[in-house]
């Protein structure tokens, strides 16, 4: 098991999604994946993502400032 | 999970119809790879591109990016009137519009996520182009080709 982080910040939609996409291909069931994004649209759609990938939101932050930080167990 | 899902789809069952040809590399028989996708709500997404310009090439490229980065299959095709810009070096002219994001970076996301990228064949010869024109990754097949392989799209957009 191991905690991976992404930062995504400054990217438009859908590019956080898709970096998560890309990042998830190398990561093993159980590792952890925090993700640091600006994006308005993010809180959804990482909820959605997860939800169709079959992952864990274990929680989406809002960090105040247009800030989120999410945590996702794989 | 619906536990009556998996019956009718016979996971972990054994399956009849699972001959040599529905067998995929990676060893993973095709029957399940379609039912695991079926299972997880996974759709196949055609999208056809008419223009050239930054106004027809985003859309595309942003709900096809979204699309395989939730696991759908994603298909582009360029029409005659789209192929333009996916000649080398067209994407990078239109790669920066206020408040979009990064187009190359969307072409790279969907290519690494197994999404395709056709231009229709028509567009060599209207458009004066060779094959060898366009940006790694584009493909150039027939109208044929591309709606056999869409004829389970259940998500189609034109733009």
């Amino acid at each position: 098991m191991a905690t991976h982080t992404l930062d995504t910040l400054g990217l438009k939609c859908p590019q956080p999604i898709l970096k998560v996409a890309v990042k998830a291909k190398e990561l093993q069931p159980g590792d952890m994946l925090e993700i640091l994004a600006d994006c308005s649209s993010f809180p959804k759609d990482i909820e959605a993502w997860c939800s169709k990938m079959g992952k864990t939101l274990l929680f989406c932050a809002d960090e105040g400032g247009g800030k989120y930080k999410a945590q996702i167990q794989f | 999970m619906d536990l009556s899902d998996q019956d009718e789809a016979g996971l972990g069952g054994e399956s009849k119809d699972s001959g040599p040809e529905s067998v995929v590399a990676q060893g993973i028989p095709m029957y399940k790879t379609l039912l695991l996708k079926r299972r997880y709500g996974m759709a196949k997404v055609a999208i056809t591109c008419n223009g050239a310009e930054a106004g027809n090439v985003f859309s595309p490229f942003i709900l096809g990016s979204a699309a395989a980065a939730s696991g759908d299959e994603v298909v582009l095709f360029f029409t005659p009137g789209g192929a333009p810009a996916l000649v080398k070096g067209k994407l990078e002219e239109m790669r920066e519009v206020k408040g979009l994001p990064d187009l190359l970076e969307l072409y790279d996301g969907v290519q690494s996520l197994g999404g395709k990228v056709y231009v229709c064949e028509l567009a060599l010869e209207a458009k004066g182009l060779m094959e060898e024109d366009f940006r790694e990754g584009v493909e150039v097949v027939g109208a044929t080709t591309f709606l056999n392989e869409i004829k389970d799209a259940t998500i189609t957009f034109s733009f």
